[in-house]
């Protein structure tokens, strides 16, 4: 052992400077968030509780292709469709068993019309296993309440995934500014 | 007298876990003691089984892939990465250039991650508290930028088959460009609370030692192999995605213990950040999802409803998955944060697989606990469990 | 069997002469896309997917219509194969809708897949989508002539196959569509076969249209439960409920033939009449009661009548709908715990007929009917059945004998589905057909046509003669209707065919056959030198010949189901009713209610709350056949198994275990608990079946009627099976029930002249035991002097005028009709 590191050990130097290092951190303004009475916004795009969109005629976008309950990876979809009046197809019931979903969007990828989004929003814990069983009505309300206005008309744009430019290279396609490759 | 002594000596079994903090999950060991020395101990594992390989067979390529965010929950980017390179593999396509820099980026921000988390919670285990306050600060950070990226912070979901959800936005790449510049004066930090602490040293150093022939024999990978000096990376060995266009160095330990494993991690967080900046300086225009595979990949939103082709190929995959009508088999591995992640697929040509094998790194690591652990003593274990970085979400699958 | 040996992609492969190179590639697992192929059918060539390339051969050949010949050599998968297909699907999606999100064959359609597989991923061309309108007015069958390929595969199956030829092509061009004539309301038998075929989404049911998409449903393969062919329909099930039946190539004995029931007819589960819990009659009311209650009661009650009465006082009733095992339990319940042998069905008024005119020509106890008999024969005489309403499936082999070349001749009074599909018609007054019969034997005998060899030495042979001779030409011309000459060519041609069939069919409700005409047929089948095979007659639903043989028939001295229900002195107090209906199915209602109104116990175990259960004191509620294990016997003599499917109604148990606690409750333990161990035991019983030695032997039968024609009553009442039901089960189905829902009176034009009837209005129908009220249908198909009435509608009460036939007689109603 060199003489510098028994004073060292004698000083104990390494653990100085450790506590050091937490007394200036004791005068930094603290990154911890008071939850909940202090809240974040999730950032855009977040997937968060599910919701079905609303046409601009107020009717569900839906039409029960079903596709997003052949994706989705837990089987929380389940869709009950039945003849209506008009012969169409009517969507009886949209169900997700949020409890049970995984939040990977891939409904949303499936969906071909569009249909069903994930809002931002992500406080929705209860105490019942009811009030997370989301039926069309609830999600159809989940639009109103998270997405309606210009949030819904980004969405898709910008999540509602592959768009042709995922196959090509879109005009300033974002890349890092004044690198040297450029 | 011999029999007396013999009765007198007996030894005491406990069971550290299921339900113990520091066993990292549901981990479960049983351990005969002599006094505080280990004599045995015996690793039970499948508190956390899911079937994720029997889900794996049961769904479609496509839809698979969010069960695999849920094996090593801490680096999901990695699981999925690996997945989407095994199928990739297994289809015989690739993922455009820009969407292979973006996955390397996010696979290193996944290693720097899943190491702070590990750095927190072993440390914890030791005793020391403040790093884990330091290293979730920083963790915040990185899962913010996946969030920011994927709209999930911690199952992502992010990779796709043949290249990444969407794109990178420019405030993604600048953000990161910060957190790059700033991430090395953190590490230093850390480094400052316990690299020398002479407690830290005590408890790590010549503790779990395990030699290179010995790691190599166990079936180490990861930072738990390198920290027994073997420079074993698949990064470098089997480059992957972008990480033949980079140059970064692989850190290796010399004494095999616990502290040689830390300073492997410490170093690889350094060489994380270098390898993310190279990957935004050269990061390529051009498409992020593979052009060329369109019975493979589903096809841009725009066509769906316009083309009866695409329709009638959306529908496809998604209902029944992407068939090459090809059989098949491939492995694929990738260095996940804990070490080599194998994907094992038999393909019959439809769209699921005929068989999903994963080799889960946590699995061989807690296998060697008891190599590690017998004879140590019982707070030894604690290190060593930490050192061997398990995560019980991907030992159990 | 002539193999000729060819290499299909590199491969040596051999097949059958005569076979397509589509054929032999499929048949040694080379899949070759195809959309216009069907198994069943002769090559078409229309969709132009199953292109190969021919070694020496220019240009590309059609797999489906080119013959293999010796030393072929076929690629299957080549540039320029693959570069043709992608053509042909590229074309076909064109004009095709984008309405794969609402079309319900997305999921399983062959078009998605060969797009897939096969199909370019852009489309080079645009063009006007097709915006035809969809046709919803038939029922069962919908038609959306948009997502048409127009592959034919419907035109050709409906005409080739199933004998119908309801559809065609309509139109030229971009404009060509599938329809009925005129484009008018599809208007056929719906068995749906052309919804199968289908390689898109034009042609759906009705039924399951928007109720599901194929990726929630698991499907499960049944025996269906209506008649006696033992055909597999393969069930989706989705969250518990059935919502679709379908056929699948290569499933079960009918590969993936149905009729409508077997399609559509499962939903009868789903009535609304289903039983869930036991109940009690209470103060003249069913009230709910648990079963421990009602087990109680029963044991009760029928213990104190075997007290007081004597285990012959007891009689029990099952049913040809119910599993074997629920059946032998009822008969080993009731020989062993109540020690009665008073067990019949109600196939004494049906099967029972053949069984007895087997037993007594062949000396056979077990004589199932041969799948593929049909086809074997060259020359099929059927005397006075419609097989292809009364076994749907079985019958389509009857038209494909046709096909092939054999002579179908048939003897019916109406224009059935069958006669349109003979060769030959002899169209004769209902009920005659033994007369028919004797008239040809008496010509062949006369002519010296029979194998004098064989024949002579039966048993009986001078009775049989001396018995025929009052049938001459000239004699059974004017019973039948039929002339001298085509009586005498009948026999003559059937008697020097190369191999020959005799088949009609034995059905409880069918009032022109009985005992005698059976006998006759048996009579010809040995006059001729023919094997007892060569008579076929199948038993009537799908477990008839099941139960029959596990036991519920009187062994000895038991009491037949005449004596227990139309006897004058009431010696039955309680009687047991398993799975049966015997108010509405059985014949002279009045009498058989009277019966059971003197009952002192009547217990009914059955799926539904029918009118004789509304009778009984106690009703047992009972799981339907997909709510159970257990096996089914077809005609053919297959046992096949049914599983549990969906959960169980209500409280209700499988018919089996109700006696398993019956028993229980009575203090007498048959010994037996599981499907398993009863299973065990039936097998047993069953090995022994169809192994006695056969004993042929003459049996005359004369021709007569019960109950003649009068000036009060002129016309005869015919009562037969429809082709969309069976039974009276079929009629709970409401996919069923939406193609006919109610009975009908059909008469001749000059009936309807004579009797001033408008066509669809309702008309009186009245015999000595009572009147009804039928709506009527003026129809070209029925002779005069007859009006056909089918049977299975309660409501319709036709079995207010029948009566059940005694001995060999024919048991045919003189009725008056009226307008109403």
């Amino acid at each position: 052992m060199t003489f510098n590191e028994l004073t060292k050990r004698i000083f104990m130097t390494e653990i100085l400077k450790g506590m050091a290092l937490t007394l200036k951190t004791m005068f930094t303004k603290p990154v911890t968030r008071q939850y909940p009475e202090e809240k974040r916004e999730a950032l855009p795009g977040f997937r968060g509780l599910h919701a079905l969109v609303r046409k601009s005629d107020s009717s569900l976008r839906c039409v029960g292709c079903g596709l997003c309950a052949a994706i989705c990876p837990s089987r929380c979809i389940s869709i009950y469709t039945s003849e209506g009046v008009d012969h169409t197809k009517v969507v009886d019931r949209y169900e997700v068993e949020v409890l049970k979903c995984l939040f990977c969007g891939f409904c949303v990828e499936a969906c071909p019309f569009g249909a069903v989004v994930l809002t931002e929003h992500f406080e929705y814990s209860d105490y019942s296993r009811e009030a997370l069983f989301m039926t069309k009505e609830k999600l159809l309300n989940n639009w109103d309440k998270f997405m309606a206005g210009k949030k819904g008309e980004q969405y898709f744009e910008k999540y509602w995934r592959p768009l042709a430019e995922d196959f090509g290279t879109p005009e300033n396609q974002p890349v890092l500014k004044n690198r040297r490759a450029d | 007298m011999a029999t007396a002594q013999k009765k007198l000596k007996k030894e005491l079994t406990i069971n550290l876990g299921p339900q113990h903090p520091s066993t990292h999950g549901v981990l479960r060991l049983v351990l005969d003691l002599d006094g505080e020395t280990v004599v045995k101990c015996t690793p039970h594992v499948g508190y956390l089984h899911r079937g994720t390989e029997k889900l794996g067979e049961n769904s479609t390529y496509l839809s698979a892939m969010p069960l695999m965010d849920r094996l090593d929950y801490v680096s999901s980017m990695t699981n999925d990465v690996a997945y989407c390179l095994a199928v990739e593999r297994l289809f015989g396509i690739m993922a455009p250039e820009r969407a292979q820099y973006i996955r390397t980026i996010v696979s290193e921000m996944t290693r720097i991650s899943s190491h702070i988390l590990w750095l927190g919670t072993h440390a914890l285990d030791i005793g020391a508290m403040t790093v884990f306050l330091y290293s979730f600060r920083e963790r915040e950070w990185i899962l913010d930028l996946f969030e920011m990226l994927c709209g999930a912070r911690l199952t992502v979901s992010y990779p796709r088959i043949g290249g990444v959800r969407n794109d990178v936005s420019q405030e993604f790449i600048d953000s990161l460009y910060k957190f790059t510049a700033e991430f090395p004066a953190r590490i230093l930090e850390y480094e400052t609370l316990i690299d020398q602490n002479r407690i830290w040293l005590q408890r790590t150093k010549g503790i779990g030692v395990i030699s290179a022939e010995e790691a190599i024999n166990w079936g180490l990978s990861g930072p738990t192999l390198r920290g027994s000096g073997v420079t074993y990376d698949i990064r470098k060995h089997f480059p992957y995605d972008a990480y033949d266009k980079v140059d970064f160095d692989v850190p290796v330990g010399q004494h095999g213990d616990v502290y040689d494993r830390y300073r492997c991690r410490m170093e690889e967080m350094r060489q994380s950040i270098r390898i993310i900046r190279q990957c935004l300086e050269k990061l390529p225009r051009g498409p992020v999802m593979a052009p060329d595979a369109p019975k493979l990949t589903l096809p841009a939103k725009e066509k769906v409803l316009a083309d009866m082709e695409s329709m009638i190929h959306h529908f496809v995959l998604i209902t029944k998955g992407p068939m090459t009508g090809q059989s098949g088999e491939v492995y694929s591995a990738i260095e996940a944060p804990k070490g080599e992640l194998g994907i094992y697929f038999v393909s019959d040509g439809t769209g699921k697989p005929y068989r999903m094998r994963l080799r889960s790194p946590s699995f061989v690591h807690v296998s060697a606990l008891p190599r590690l652990s017998e004879g140590a003593l019982v707070a030894d274990v604690i290190a060593n469990i930490g050192s061997v970085d398990v995560v019980l979400g991907e030992c159990d699958r | 069997m002539n193999l000729v040996e060819l290499t299909i992609n590199g491969k040596t492969v051999k097949a059958a002469k005569g076979a397509t190179i589509l054929q032999a590639a499929l048949k040694n697992g080379i899949y070759i896309p195809n959309l216009c192929y069907d198994r069943r059918l002769s090559p078409y060539g229309g969709c132009r997917m199953c292109v190969v390339e021919v070694e020496g051969q220019k240009g590309l050949s059609a797999a489906c219509s080119t013959q293999i010949r010796e030393g072929m050599v076929v690629f299957t998968e080549t540039p320029v194969v693959a570069k043709s297909r992608k053509a042909v699907l590229e074309l076909l999606l064109l004009h095709h809708p984008l309405d794969c999100p609402v079309c319900d064959k997305a999921g399983e359609c062959k078009l998605q897949d060969m797009a897939y597989k096969y199909g370019s991923t852009s489309n080079r061309f645009s063009a006007s989508r097709k915006d035809e309108p969809e046709r919803l007015d038939s029922p069962v069958v919908e038609r959306n002539p948009n997502r048409c390929i127009l592959c034919g595969l419907c035109v050709r199956i409906c005409q080739d196959h199933q004998g119908v030829g309801a559809i065609n092509f309509i139109g030229r061009g971009f404009k060509t569509k599938i329809s009925p004539a005129f484009e008018e309301t599809l208007d056929c038998e719906f068995c749906g076969q052309c919804i199968d075929v289908c390689p898109v989404g034009a042609l759906g049911s009705k039924t399951y249209r928007f109720m599901s998409r194929v990726w929630y449903m698991n499907e499960e393969e049944m025996i269906c439960p209506y008649c006696g062919c033992g055909c597999t329909t393969n069930l989706s099930v989705r969250q518990g409920k059935i919502i679709r039946g379908r056929g699948k190539e290569g499933v079960g004995i009918n590969d993936g033939d149905l009729c409508g029931k077997g399609r559509y007819g499962f939903d009868y589960i789903y009535a609304e009449n289903r039983l869930k819990t036991p109940m009690i009659r209470k103060e003249g009311n069913l009230v709910r009661a648990s079963w421990d209650e009602a087990l109680k009661y029963v044991a009760e009650r029928m213990g104190s009548i075997i007290e007081k009465h004597g285990p012959a006082s007891v009689g029990a009733i099952g049913s040809q709908r119910c599993s074997i095992e629920d059946n032998f339990m009822l008969q080993k319940f009731m020989r062993e715990a109540v020690g009665t042998d008073n067990i019949d069905s109600a196939a004494r008024f049906g099967y029972a007929k053949a069984h007895k005119a087997m037993e007594k020509s062949f000396g056979s106890d077990f004589m199932p009917i041969g799948w593929e008999a049909p086809l074997n024969a060259k020359f099929l005489l059927v005397i006075e059945s419609d097989i292809t309403s009364a076994m749907p499936v079985w019958g389509l082999n009857f038209i494909l004998a046709r096909n092939n070349g054999a002579h179908l001749a048939v003897a019916d009074s109406k224009e059935t589905k069958l006669v349109r599909n003979s060769s030959q018609w002899i169209r004769l007054v209902p009920g005659t057909g033994v007369a028919l019969l004797n008239g040809m034997m008496k010509v062949i005998i006369d002519e010296g046509l029979y194998d004098k060899e064989k024949a002579q030495g039966i048993q009986n042979f001078s009775a049989l003669e001396s018995s025929l001779k009052d049938y001459t030409p000239a004699a059974v011309s004017a019973i039948t209707g039929v002339s001298e000459d085509e009586i005498r060519n009948l026999a003559r041609e059937y008697s020097s065919a190369k191999s020959r069939l005799v088949a009609m069919t034995s059905g409880a409700s069918e009032n022109i056959k009985s005992l005698n005409t059976m006998l006759a047929g048996a009579n010809l089948v040995m006059l001729l030198g023919d094997s007892p095979d060569t008579l076929q007659i199948p038993a009537e639903f799908s477990n008839t010949l099941g139960m029959w043989s596990a036991g519920v028939r009187p062994a000895e001295q038991g009491k037949e189901m005449q004596e227990m229900l139309y006897a004058k002195d009431a010696s039955l107090k309680a009687l047991y009713i398993m799975g049966e209906n015997p108010i509405v199915t059985f014949h002279d209602v009045a009498a058989v209610e009277n019966t059971l109104k003197g009952m002192e116990l009547l217990v009914v175990q059955d799926i539904f709350l029918t009118d004789t259960a509304k009778m009984a004191d106690v009703v047992l509620p009972a799981c339907s056949w997909a709510e159970k294990d257990g096996t089914f016997m077809s005609a053919a003599g297959a046992v096949q198994k049914i599983r549990k499917i969906v959960k169980e109604t209500g409280e209700a148990i499988p018919d089996w275990e109700i006696f398993v606690r019956l028993s229980k409750a009575m203090g007498k333990d048959l010994g037996l608990n599981s499907v398993a161990e009863i299973s065990a035991q039936v097998s047993e019983k069953l090995s022994t079946l169809g192994k006695n030695d056969l004993k042929l032997s003459f049996n005359p039968a004369a021709y007569e009627l019960i109950e003649n024609s009068s000036s009060e009553f002129p016309m005869l009442l015919v009562t037969a099976n429809i082709l969309q039901h069976s039974g009276a089960l079929s009629s709970l189905s409401r996919n069923l029930d939406s193609v006919v829902s109610d009975a009908y009176l059909e008469l001749s034009p000059a009936d309807a002249e004579k009797y001033k009837i408008i066509n669809e209005s309702y008309v009186k129908v009245i015999s000595k035991r009572g009147e009804i009220l039928l709506k009527a249908i003026i129809s070209n198909e029925v002779p005069e002097k007859t009006v056909f009435v089918p049977i299975h509608f309660a409501h319709a009460k036709v079995n207010t005028l029948t009566y059940p036939a005694v001995n060999g007689g024919i048991p045919l109603v003189p009725v008056r009709i009226e307008p109403a």
